[in-house]
């Protein structure tokens, strides 16, 4: 039962994501659709709202949503612009020749659209499914304001009600198995797969956009219905029980030490994963050999590993060998950083790869040592990255709830505990400010991001590589 | 006296070797070209001298100095070899002034030296620019400048105007040269266009099988290839199959004076002609020589090369002959051809071989 829900979940809401957030990315990189890039970001912001804190703005105003079809339509406008950012980057970066030589060669608008332009983002595609597959498998927070039962909800129950160590761990063991099951799909379907090339050191042109003619204004409307759904109802019920707070107890200035703890952890860990996520990337790019492959490799295995499975082997670790450690601020930072290392090393590998080897070779000609090179040529030059690493761990760990739930020092409030401990008690209304700050606080690293997305020209750059 | 000694220099990638066993002298202050197709290791050799990659077995030698046998490598900041690589690589975070001094120390950097390095590659009063605000061709000039900056003993480019357009190609190849001349530098510059290399280099090493194949003065090279491969590499070639004498080869085309330089077999041996096709006269149909057919012609404006059959015997590869001002002669019109020495030739092993060009040896060294 829980592995027949967990998997039509994930295989839906898989499949419905692809499918929006390959649509959106399209319209909007290859229409001529108005308005675009005010749409381009409220496509994109409901990355910056939590999936428990989308799932509760549905059910707090609508009770009727749970169970199955809540979780579909819930984690479906929560976790499609995982898919729309690596498809938008990717056709961007795309060279439009390919599409203008198909179309020179006979080949129809639909069918260059299949076979082209499609097959130029297949990869971007499919590592955004990856990514909202891993997602769904680790959610928790989620499913349990949805009343839907999944592994994770099992395992969460076990441990906390049960205190039950061997079932918690059984359970946890499938789950893994699970995330490992769609990692290895998705590098069987990525390998082999196209090599987008270009050849010669001309720029590519900008793409020729479609125009939009009669498709216009249901396309609009099909926009503006999906920002209502995944922005408004969210922010709507946020400001609604903002409003009507006056009838519940006035959080005070306990938000504001909350929200401190929340952003001294998240920007600790943050800075942690991209200190460490450095090295790595840069043995991975620039001294390749089977041993610094499966370095670079083993540490996306992570990333098949939910949160709380990551939680519960730092609980038990730390209890069994290091107890002074247990329930320490330390061990919680140092869970987020794991936790959230492959996306530090997703970002500052794309940068480092990016940065051509020549420059540094040309520094050691002239006369500057290794160490000289690494500090006046490369960090400047993958410095972007840098920042976008540790935007993308801090707004994944000020919007994390399952580890935090677990790790978080005794007598600590996060947001996100704080929110939890209203949000089960039904007190909407207190709830409401906490869930506020968070998508505050992650609505500022979102937009750094999502500058950085625009410049990034490689498509593999979002993409388990 | 040789700023750079390559001795027996091997290089593989992956079991496929690409360097096997490159001999090459450096004169101090000279400019030689390597030059070889693409993909024949010309940038692998430079990336050894450099020392961006270990030799396998051979050494390199600046000055009296081992930079490399294949043990022990000093590492590239140790050596002081300016390197230019093809798009120059600018540092894109640093202004125009910066990437020249990124070589010098702070006191080196205060003195009025990068301002003298601009004025020289001709980017005077850019110092305050960024790379992209650079068109190709100045980005290729300040990366000149910053490897001149560090005052190397070498300097290395690596198809420093293959991006280029042909007429920036042109005229910036030509400055590069007198900024190097003026330097006094020994340059080393890659490339794979011939015209490049026999107009600015004082020495071209040819580059073939991962081996120098000849290394010589640019005319020597051209007049007087080592083989007939070499020959059809190096500009348009006839090789005309021949009876080679002691001073004299003859030839469908005539009987034509060997070179000075070149003494041929005691006994007349059948061999290989080098006639350059501005070498070739054509004349109309009548006049005493070879006579033929005209098939074709590449018109280029300044010359045309007009391509003529052979009509006796038949089956004889074309014969190409430059023709001053374009030439008026039509498709299938009926011509002579005369050649005029004195030529290149080379004996054949086998008598009885092949009519196919054999890589042979230059009939006679030289009197030295």
């Amino acid at each position: 039962m829980l592995l027949w829900n967990t998997v039509r979940l994930a295989v839906t809401v898989t499949l419905l994501c692809a499918v929006i957030g390959t649509l959106t990315a399209w319209c909007i990189e290859r229409t001529e659709l108005p308005a675009r890039s005010i749409l381009a970001v409220l496509v994109v912001l409901p990355v910056a709202i939590p999936d428990f804190i989308v799932g509760y703005g549905w059910v707090s105003v609508a009770p009727s949503v749970h169970g199955f079809p809540g979780a579909v339509l819930v984690m479906t406008l929560a976790l499609y612009p995982l898919v729309y950012l690596p498809v938008a980057a990717s056709l961007r970066g795309a060279d439009p020749a390919h599409e203008e030589i198909a179309r020179s060669l006979g080949w129809g608008r639909l069918r260059t659209f299949w076979g082209v332009s499609l097959r130029q983002a297949r990869t971007a595609i499919l590592g955004g499914c990856l990514l909202v597959a891993l997602a769904l498998l680790a959610e928790y927070g989620a499913f349990e304001i949805l009343r839907f039962q999944t592994f994770t909800t099992e395992i969460f129950t076990e441990f906390q009600v049960g205190f039950d160590a061997p079932a918690a761990c059984a359970l946890s063991l499938v789950l893994v198995a699970l995330g490992l099951v769609v990692l290895l799909a998705e590098t069987g379907a990525g390998r082999g797969g196209v090599r987008t090339s270009r050849t010669g050191p001309q720029v590519a042109r900008l793409p020729r956009r479609a125009p939009l003619g009669r498709a216009l204004l249901p396309t609009l409307a099909g926009f503006l219905v999906l920002c209502g759904l995944a922005l408004g109802v969210p922010i709507g019920t946020l400001v609604y029980w903002m409003a009507r707070g006056g009838s519940t107890t006035l959080p005070g200035t306990s938000i504001v030490s909350a929200a401190l703890h929340t952003a001294l952890y998240s920007a600790a860990a943050a800075a942690l994963a991209t200190v460490l996520a450095l090295p790595v990337a840069l043995v991975a790019v620039r001294h390749r050999r089977p041993t610094t492959v499966l370095l670079e490799r083993s540490t996306y295995v992570v990333q098949a590993l939910p949160g709380l499975v990551i939680a519960l082997a730092f609980v038990f670790f730390s209890v069994r060998y290091l107890p002074f450690l247990y329930q320490s601020p330390e061990l919680l930072v140092l869970a987020y950083a794991v936790l959230f290392f492959p996306l530090a090393l997703v970002a500052v590998r794309a940068s480092v790869a990016r940065a051509p080897s020549g420059l540094e070779e040309v520094g050691r000609s002239l006369g500057r040592r290794p160490l000289g090179v690494l500090w006046r040529v490369t960090l400047p030059l993958v410095a972007p990255g840098l920042a976008a690493a540790f935007c993308l761990v801090f707004l994944s760990a000020v919007t994390e709830l399952t580890a935090t739930l677990i790790l978080v020092p005794t007598g600590v409030h996060t947001l996100a505990t704080q929110f939890w401990a209203y949000e089960t008690n039904l007190s909407y209304g207190a709830a409401a400010p906490y869930a506020a700050v968070i998508v505050g606080i992650a609505a500022v690293p979102s937009v750094v991001l999502g500058r950085w997305f625009d410049r990034m020209p490689s498509p593999a750059a979002v993409v388990v590589s | 006296m040789t700023s750079l000694t390559v001795t027996d220099l091997h290089k593989g990638f992956a079991s496929q070797p690409v360097l096997r066993g490159i001999d090459l002298d450096v004169a101090d202050g000279s400019l030689t070209a390597i030059l070889g197709p693409s993909g024949s290791g010309k940038t692998t050799l430079l990336r050894v001298l450099a020392g961006f990659d270990g030799a396998d077995r051979g050494t390199v030698r600046l000055g009296d100095l081992v930079v490399d046998d294949a043990r022990h490598r000093t590492p590239p900041e140790r050596r002081h070899i300016g390197y230019v690589p093809q798009e120059g690589a600018l540092f894109p975070h640093l202004r125009v002034a910066d990437n020249v001094a990124f070589g010098l120390n702070r006191r080196q950097r205060r003195s009025a030296n990068v301002r003298d390095l601009l004025d020289m590659v001709g980017l005077t009063g850019f110092e305050r620019r960024y790379p992209h605000q650079l068109s190709g061709g100045q980005q290729q000039r300040v990366a000149l400048a910053r490897a001149l900056a560090i005052r190397p003993a070498l300097v290395l480019l690596d198809e420093p105007f293959a991006s280029l357009d042909v007429g920036l190609r042109a005229s910036l190849r030509t400055d590069v040269a007198r900024v190097l001349r003026d330097a006094g530098t020994t340059a080393l510059l890659v490339t794979h266009d011939q015209d490049e290399a026999l107009s600015l280099a004082d020495r071209v090493a040819v580059v073939r099988g991962g081996r120098i194949a000849q290394c010589a003065a640019p005319r020597e090279l051209y007049e007087r290839p080592a083989d007939a491969e070499l020959a059809s590499f190096l500009g348009a070639a006839n090789l005309v199959d021949g009876v080679v004498a002691a001073h004299a080869v003859q030839t469908p085309l005539g009987e034509l004076a060997l070179r000075s330089d070149c003494l041929g077999p005691p006994q007349p041996s059948p061999g290989v002609v080098l006639v350059r096709p501005e070498q070739v006269e054509i004349g109309s149909a009548g006049h005493p020589g070879l006579a033929g057919r005209v098939t074709g012609c590449e018109y280029h404006g300044h010359d045309a090369i007009v391509t003529v059959e052979a009509t006796e015997p038949a089956g004889r590869s074309p014969i190409l002959v430059r023709v001053a001002g374009g030439g008026h002669w039509a498709d299938q019109e009926a011509v002579t051809l005369v050649a005029h020495g004195p030529v290149v030739a080379w004996t054949r092993r086998e008598a009885d071989g092949p009519v196919a060009p054999e890589p042979g040896r230059p009939v006679e060294q030289p009197a030295t």
